[in-house]
């Protein structure tokens, strides 16, 4: 519930914002994103396997987003696609933790099943 | 609770932050998209082309107006010796005007442009140095803006002018010339300095190898005359207009 409301805060924010990211920076912003996303999908992955630490989320978030950052810079500088590094291991790591979240929800949703059938 | 609230809290702010970004850059995406696609089409300077072609068309119907009413003179001139040497003196000052003979001035434009200073590394050092290419290409370019006085480093270009490569400088009408070159051009300035401009132009091609190019425009600017003279040996006038010959 929390959760929605702070999403919603930040898409009004994003809308009202009168900026828009010029060119240059568009791939950072785009890395940062993925960052964040996968920081967000570890964090539910772990709430389902009961393993959320705060601080682990914490800097993970920070750590990750800087090195995002930090290897999209330096692969413009050295003109080879460094952040496809990042984009790889967000990517797969993405699809992991969606997946363990994909069974936690369907263990659930399967043994509530078998209780309302044994009753 | 109290550690539960923490976690939401954080975990929001987080997806604020998400959220924020996420819908910044969709706006941005699109308006930078938007910034390409206009930067790729070139309709507006084509059809700046073809207004000035347009002009151009006109400019030489005025001119073809202006050489039959020549003629119809000459031909009542001829009969009526009086206005006769008045207006052959105006025909020749108005021909020295045209064949570069005069010193002229007008708006226009001038072009400054010198070697690169220090080479970088990948560079050889023909690379760095102004070729009579360059000016030849530039000068070509202020002609078809509609330039009508052009000079380098105050040597006129005429209708024989020649811009030839010697060592390390240029020959322009056989003067010897080393960086940095001023080019000159009187004409529309506003139209000579955007054909300089122009993207993937002369100017622009030059600039993407490092030289230094700064163009002014003049309210008033002094080209002088072409110094030499020009002695036509083979090419003699087709004689056309019989009333003229009479």
């Amino acid at each position: 519930m929390i959760i929605a409301i702070f999403a919603l805060i930040g898409i009004l924010a994003g809308l009202i914002f009168p900026y828009h990211i010029p060119l240059d920076y568009s791939p950072y912003v785009a890395i940062v994103i993925l960052a964040i996303l996968d920081s967000v999908f570890g964090a539910i992955a772990s709430v389902t396997r009961k393993s959320f630490d705060l601080n682990v989320f914490i800097t993970g978030f920070l750590s990750n987003t800087f090195l995002a950052i930090v290897l999209t810079f330096i692969g413009k500088k050295l003109d080879v696609d460094l952040y496809l590094v990042a984009l790889i291991v967000f990517g797969t790591r993405l699809f992991s933790n969606f997946s363990t979240m994909r069974r936690h929800f369907l263990s659930q949703f399967s043994t509530k099943i078998k209780k309302k059938l044994c009753n | 609770m109290m550690k539960n609230n923490k976690v939401q809290l954080s975990v929001g702010i987080v997806i604020l932050i998400l959220a924020f970004l996420i819908t910044i850059q969709f706006k941005s995406v699109t308006v930078n998209n938007e910034q390409r696609s206009k930067q790729n089409l070139r309709v507006d300077e084509l059809l700046g082309e073809l207004k000035k072609e347009r002009e151009q068309n006109e400019d030489l119907q005025k001119q073809l107006d202006a050489l039959t009413n020549d003629i119809a003179q000459y031909r009542t001139d001829a009969e009526q010796e009086t206005d006769y040497s008045k207006f052959l003196s105006e025909q020749l000052r108005r021909a020295e005007l045209m064949a570069g003979f005069v010193d002229v001035e007008g708006p226009g434009i001038s072009i400054q442009l010198s070697d690169i200073g220090n080479r970088s590394p990948g560079l050889s050092a023909s690379d760095t140095l102004i070729h009579d290419e360059d000016i030849r290409r530039i000068i070509n370019e202020l002609c078809a803006a509609g330039a009508e006085a052009i000079s380098v480093n105050d040597s006129r270009i005429i209708s024989t002018s020649a811009v030839r490569c010697v060592g390390p400088t240029i020959l322009v009408n056989d003067t010897k010339m080393a960086p940095p070159y001023v080019i000159k051009a009187i004409g529309k300035s506003n139209q000579l300095e955007a054909a300089m401009n122009l993207n993937g132009g002369v100017i622009d091609n030059m600039k993407v190898w490092g030289f230094s190019i700064s163009i002014t425009k003049h309210k008033k600017l002094t080209i002088p005359k072409y110094n030499g003279t020009v002695n036509f040996s083979s090419a003699t006038a087709i004689e056309t207009v019989k009333g003229a010959k009479q």
